[in-house]
């Protein structure tokens, strides 16, 4: 099996506090891959780190078998390599609607030059309709395609987390990383987030993913990271980190 | 009604065609002129402020800098209309890419503060750089324009000329409005974050926005200082880039209808009041003021909502429905 990620000795220090310390992850092609770890583990931190949002302060990131330039490590261009991502909190564009939304990225594998833009001519009709046509598709994928013309901030909660999972889907990505998607939801919708993060999987589509609902994460991950003050503590299959004795104390008796 | 709400636009030229056949009076079309130049600054002021959320202020700048630039190529090395126009369109971009590039990093007050630090700079400029601007006495006699076969020399004249260029601006900012720039400058306005994460550059983005509304400032600038043959550091300065502001803010951040009433209603309301109580155009200012405090109040929002944000009202309305019903269908025929 092809690796899509591995990271090696990722650190990150904010100002005297180290929040990531020499993490190491590696990811497969077609894997579900869980990242937990105890409240400010460091898991965000390791998402932002991948993304740009973040500089590593040290470490390496191989994507598709290729160092990433961490110089040039910037958001927009993380999103052009295939790598897309939710957050933790809600991040949408509320005062735009559901489908503009998802829109708003699907422009990104479908760039119509500037001349078109300002004359409007055939050719950006074509690609508009082909725009919003993916975005619809995506949306009725999702389960959204019934307000595609509400407005993002009118959404339920857990809408809107799977308006932030279509918009990220909308960029095409090879590798999706997902924030606490089950956050907020109920057991009906928590178990309609796994079908849904299956389907992606078999869209091709590589998922990584933090969560702190245990009964899902055990359920859905081929391999689980656990981290705990920013550094490796256990991984492995669920059922073997389960048993770990590491992450048993960590989660200080918490059932895992 | 529907027939009216579908071609706002249509119907808005028809009567703008009209009215100087109704209204056939030189001060009259005079203020209509001037209305039609602020028009054009609170579209481009819209593109950085409404649509992509930068609260710029010193706007003036680049409208003086049209005007300076129409003033010194017509006056002292006799270019006609055309190349002028081009002259302004390339050098206002230029300096919207050169002002946007050091206040990328900026936002909100920071970025307030600095642009209106660098509108002041160019008032001065204009006031001491004799040589280019002929300081505070300004260059005059400027050349009314000619094109090919018809010179532009009254109101009249110059209400069509500045109809045609109104005209030509919204439709180009209502195509970039509608396409993957637009939806690209309200996403950074939304959270920037999240549009860096789905791949929007944002840097560029925003240079495009300064650089666009550069232009239309610049278009506004080339044409006032024909209009009035005269230009002086007097007419760009933070009260101006004030006002502009004010018809932005009045009429819906965001919105191309809701700007261009503002303007109208600025531009034209002072004037109004000259008419009906001489003594209370001295207060224009404090009218201003208490226009925007009472907005900010009671409708922040603006006259016109942005239609993206109007859409917050609809989804359980008939009209909502019966569209998004319309579009599936339209979808599923496709
Ligand atoms: N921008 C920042 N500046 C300073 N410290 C930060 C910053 N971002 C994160 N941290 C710190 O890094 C540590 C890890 O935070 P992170 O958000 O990655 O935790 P997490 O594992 O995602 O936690 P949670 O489960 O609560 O989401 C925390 O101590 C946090 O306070
Ligand atoms: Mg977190």
């Amino acid at each position: 099996m092809a690796k899509i990620l591995e990271v090696s000795g990722l650190t990150k220090r904010f100002a005297g506090l180290v929040a990531l310390d020499k993490v190491n992850l590696d990811i497969e092609k077609g894997e579900i891959i869980s990242l937990i770890g105890p409240n400010g583990a460091g898991k965000t931190t390791v998402f932002n780190c991948l993304t740009g949002v973040y500089k590593p302060t040290g470490g390496l990131i191989n994507y598709l078998g290729k160092p990433l330039d961490l110089k040039h490590h910037v958001p927009h261009l993380v999103a052009k390599l295939g790598i897309a991502r939710t957050f933790q909190n809600i991040r949408l564009f509320s005062n735009m609607t559901v489908i503009e939304n998802v829109m708003v990225s699907s422009a990104l594998r479908e760039k119509t030059s500037f001349l078109d833009i300002i004359l409007h001519v055939k050719g950006f009709k074509i690609r508009e309709d082909s725009i919003f046509r993916k975005s619809f598709e995506l949306l009725q994928f999702i389960g959204l395609s019934d307000k595609i013309y509400h407005l993002a901030s009118n959404l339920a909660y857990g809408e809107q987390r799977k308006l932030e999972i279509a918009r990220a889907l909308a960029t095409a990505p090879v590798l999706l990383l997902l924030d606490e998607p089950a956050a907020g939801m109920n057991a009906i919708e928590t178990k309609d987030l796994i079908t849904l993060i299956r389907n992606i999987r078999d869209k091709g589509i590589t998922v990584f993913l933090i969560e702190h609902d245990m009964k899902m994460v055990m359920s859905i991950s081929d391999r689980v990271f656990v981290l705990n003050y920013g550094k490796n503590i256990a991984s492995g299959v669920p059922s073997q980190v389960q048993k770990n004795e590491l992450v048993i104390e960590a989660y200080l008796g918490e059932k895992v | 009604m529907k027939f009216l709400k579908k071609n706002i636009y249509l119907v808005s030229l028809l009567a703008a065609l009209i009215l100087p056949l109704i209204i056939d009076r030189p001060d009259y079309l005079s203020i209509f002129v001037i209305t039609m130049i602020y028009i054009l600054l609170a579209l481009g002021l819209n593109i950085v402020v409404g649509f992509c959320g930068l609260l710029a202020l010193g706007f003036a700048a680049f409208y003086g800098i049209g005007a300076y630039i129409t003033a010194i190529l017509t006056v002292k090395y006799g270019l006609t209309f055309f190349p002028v126009l081009i002259f302004v369109l390339i050098g206002n971009g230029l300096i919207g890419l050169l002002s946007g590039l050091p206040v990328m990093r900026l936002r909100g007050d920071y970025l307030a503060i600095v642009t209106l630090g660098l509108g002041e700079i160019t008032r001065i400029f204009f006031n001491n750089i004799e040589v280019l601007t002929n300081g505070p006495k300004g260059i005059s006699s400027i050349p009314n324009p000619s094109l090919i076969w018809i010179s532009v020399k009254t109101p009249f004249s110059f209400y069509y000329l500045l109809l045609v260029f109104v005209v030509i601006s919204i439709y180009f900012i209502k195509n970039i409005e509608n396409s993957r720039i637009g939806r690209a400058w309200v996403a950074i306005r939304e959270d920037e974050i999240a549009a860096s994460s789905v791949g929007i550059n944002i840097t560029k983005m925003k240079l495009y926005a300064f650089i666009l509304g550069s232009m239309l400032a610049g278009l506004a600038g080339f044409l006032f200082a024909q209009f009035q043959t005269f230009v002086s550091p007097d007419s760009f300065t933070f009260i101006d880039s004030a006002l502009v502001l004010c018809a932005v803010v009045l009429g819906g951040l965001g919105s191309v209808p809701g700007v261009i009433i503002g303007s109208i209603l600025l531009t034209m309301l002072p004037e109004l009041l000259r008419d009906i109580m001489p003594g209370l155009a001295d207060y224009r200012m404090l009218f201003f003021g208490l226009i925007l405090i009472i907005m900010m109040l009671f409708r922040p929002q603006g006259i016109f909502k942005n239609l993206r944000r109007k859409s917050e009202l609809l989804p359980s309305s008939e009209a909502v429905r019966n569209e998004e019903d319309e579009s599936l269908a339209e979808y599923r025929r496709s």
